[in-house]
């Protein structure tokens, strides 16, 4: 209830600030918070990372299992990400399945890991036609204070990079215990957001800037500095010069969150 | 036979991971650990990893839930996918919703909901990693997130377990014993007066057998009891 | 007097005090219910929680947005768990229910400053207008503070928002639920958000009333 009353008042402010140059937080419009990703500290995971950006906190956790393949990719391992807003991470998130919030994210982190061909599903084939590892990653949000896009994505692909495959023994898989082996990963895709307000574009928006922005992009680029998904959202609109200038931005920030990842 | 039990629970009069029969794992709580929640608590209890929160006194909704003379509290016990070996589907089963029951009517006695009627006063408990237990230790952190959201009570309910073991009573069982062993009896108190809030029990056990778990049991809520004091002390010092 | 920290279930006192809140009796004991500061003085005693949440109390100057129209009231927001009701005739004594269509006086969305008169045994919080600095308030902008913090916004004997409503220049409404209205030029009000952020961060350190003159000078040649 009182999330919209002061939002529509936290607007104008809000514009202008930015107006002046400045973010209501005092960063800069390219700046992201305070960042910071814990790895493998959750071990019924075969994979975890914890990621903060400023007070939002993701935790990401990753399970590996076996099962068919798809018919038309017989010989590829197979991935499934799911996202959770859970009621703990704020008064707006409400128990039950999964809202279109909640799909839009994990199909956004997915469209990431997927594209940017970061996982080498081949080598997660044990037979043929019949049996491959299946990757599920769990997005868990702990915190929600904006830009859930880039702390779940950085949290995705820090757990990819932290797992280890559990030990299989005939067609069982012994989950307690662990072997050295990593998952095939051979690209480390980013992603970045951007929020539009009233004609200024911020990067890394934050829960004011979120509640009161027009519309927002999310950019995923891989170390080579390809452009691998892309997701506007929001009910506002980008001019095209916004676009260009928010995708190169895009490159230039993502190698500073892929140096968080080992 | 289950499959994967091991042969022995007990071997050469300590337990699988080292511990004496009345010895407690490993307890951490932090009190104020989330930014949105009104009150929360993060507990690492062994290999247990649970977060809780409080969102409360707040409006009710859907509106025809108000009660009309008090709070109406409400409890949401949820498992991450990844917090178990066999990944678990997202959603509530039948496991999460008594959990979420009993653990609701574990912490009620101890609320003045008659202080704030026509609210609801929610708690949400997420189990990040399960390694038996989990019940006690999502009791242990909602009370710790009750008081750190300024929710008036009686006390704090800490809640532990005790059980059969090849034989044996034990207290505050890991994952293994929880799985493999003859008997579980969940326990949770308001420690000044030691009255039981929450009292579960599945196996067998004799007259001798119970009582000897459930007063081992309550030993176990008290030294929980001092560690949800001190986190809470923490908070502000 | 220092005061210390006490969790609920903690024996604070026994014997005769008066209880205010946080505190309850059982038999000759008095324990807290609340993780909070014990208060104790001349025979009263109360916990004062560490809690964001405001909770009305009759006399208190509060903030409050217009959500709904009835038939002889408005339903009004003031930042808490319940929501607050202001009668016509609260508004002023000349209107009655039924003669007038009360949307011409206060529409969905007006904020207005208004006191708590009655809060029920039920939780029913009634407000009124006819108090004389009671007003709606049209122009300006509102922002929320941690309620708790309000205190300090207002310092001892208002020292701190008599400074700030001098040094910046700004009209300034105060209500115990955590909600403030700026009236003034952008410029003074951004500076005036600025220190109220400040305010809320350092609560708890002395001599902040100088620090935020200080901030509001520095700001103020600035430019």
């Amino acid at each position: 209830m009182s999330t919209d009353v002061i939002a529509e008042v936290k607007r104008d402010y809000i514009i202008s600030l930015l107006q002046q140059g400045e973010r209501i937080d005092g960063r800069k419009f390219y700046e992201y918070r305070n960042i910071s990703v814990e790895t493998g500290k959750f071990e019924k995971a075969e994979g975890s990372a914890l990621v903060k950006i400023g007070n939002t906190q993701v935790l990401v956790g990753v399970k590996l299992g076996i099962g068919e393949p798809y018919p038309d990719s017989p010989d590829m391992g197979v991935l499934t990400t799911s996202a959770e807003l859970v009621p703990l991470a704020s008064p707006t998130f409400e128990p039950g399945p999964p809202d279109e919030n909640a799909i839009e994210l994990a199909r956004v982190v997915d469209r990431g890991i997927r594209e940017s061909e970061c996982i080498d599903f081949e080598k997660l084939c044990i037979v043929e036609g019949e049996k491959v590892w299946i990757v599920f990653v769990d997005i868990h949000v702990l915190d929600y204070d904006g830009n859930l896009f880039d702390a779940s994505s950085l949290g995705a692909i820090a757990a990819l990079l932290n797992t280890k495959f559990p030990k299989l023994e005939d067609d069982r898989i012994i989950y307690s215990e662990k072997t050295n082996q990593s998952l095939p990963i051979i690209e480390k895709p980013i992603e970045t957001t951007f929020a539009k307000i009233n004609n200024k574009i911020v990067l890394d928006p934050n829960l004011d800037e979120e509640l009161v922005m027009d519309a927002r992009l999310t950019i995923a680029t891989t170390e080579k500095g390809e452009y691998c998904a892309l997701q506007k959202g929001g009910s506002g609109t980008f001019s095209q010069e916004e676009i260009l200038e928010i995708i190169d931005v895009s490159i230039e920030k993502s190698k500073e969150l892929r140096k968080f990842l080992r | 036979m289950k499959v994967g039990k091991p042969e022995r629970l007990i071997v050469n009069g300590k337990r699988l991971d080292g511990r004496d029969f009345d010895e407690m794992r490993e307890i951490k709580i932090k009190a104020g650990v989330l930014e949105r929640a009104d009150g929360s608590a993060y507990v690492e209890w062994g290999g247990n990893k649970i977060l809780a929160a409080c969102y409360g006194p707040r409006e009710v909704h859907p509106k025809h839930l108000v009660k009309p003379d008090k709070a109406l509290l409400r409890c949401i016990y949820s498992m991450a996918p990844f917090s178990v070996s066999d990944r678990k589907k997202p959603g509530p089963d039948r496991r999460s919703i008594e959990i979420s029951k009993v653990t609701r009517q574990a912490l009620e006695p101890v609320v003045f909901t008659r202080l704030f009627p026509r609210t609801a006063i929610d708690i949400f408990i997420e189990v990040l990693q399960a390694s038996g237990g989990t019940r006690c230790a999502g009791i242990t952190a909602a009370s710790v997130a009750l008081a750190d959201a300024g929710i008036p009570m009686q006390d704090l309910v800490p809640a532990c377990a005790a059980g059969k073991v090849d034989g044996e009573i034990v207290l505050d069982l890991f994952d293994l014993e929880d799985n493999y062993g003859e008997g579980d009896m969940p326990v949770a108190i308001i420690p000044r007066k030691k009255e039981v809030t929450l009292l579960q029990m599945d196996g067998k056990f004799t007259r001798e057998e119970f009582e000897k778990a459930f007063k081992l049991a309550i030993k176990g809520c008290m030294y929980v009891y001092e560690k949800q004091k001190q986190a809470l002390k923490e908070r502000y010092e | 007097m220092e005061r210390r920290i006490v969790l609920p279930g903690e024996l604070v006192a026994e014997g005769n005090y008066r209880l205010g809140d946080g505190v309850y009796r059982e038999g000759n004991k008095i324990y807290s219910s609340l993780l909070g500061l014990l208060d104790e003085k001349k025979g009263f005693i109360r916990v004062i929680p560490f809690t964001r949440k405001y909770i009305p109390k009759a006399g208190d100057f509060v903030i409050g947005k217009i959500i709904d129209i009835q038939f002889a009231s408005w339903e009004v927001d003031i930042n808490s768990p319940y929501r607050a009701i202001l009668n016509v005739e609260d508004f002023r004594e000349d209107l009655k229910p039924g003669q007038v269509d009360l949307s011409k006086f206060l529409s969905i969305g007006d904020v207005i400053f208004a006191v708590v008169k009655e809060i029920t045994p039920s939780r029913r919080i009634y407000l009124s207008m006819r108090m004389n600095n009671s007003t709606v308030l049209r122009r300006g902008r509102l922002v929320e503070v941690t309620p708790s913090k309000i205190p300090r916004v207002i310092g001892k004997k208002k020292s701190m928002l008599l400074m700030i409503k001098r040094e910046i220049g700004i009209k300034i409404l105060v209500g115990q639920n955590g909600r403030i209205w700026l009236d003034g030029t952008q410029d003074k009000i951004n500076l005036a958000v600025k220190v109220l952020r400040k305010i809320e961060k350092e609560a708890h350190t002395s001599g902040l009333t100088d620090r935020v003159k200080e901030m509001i000078r520095r700001e103020r040649d600035r430019k």
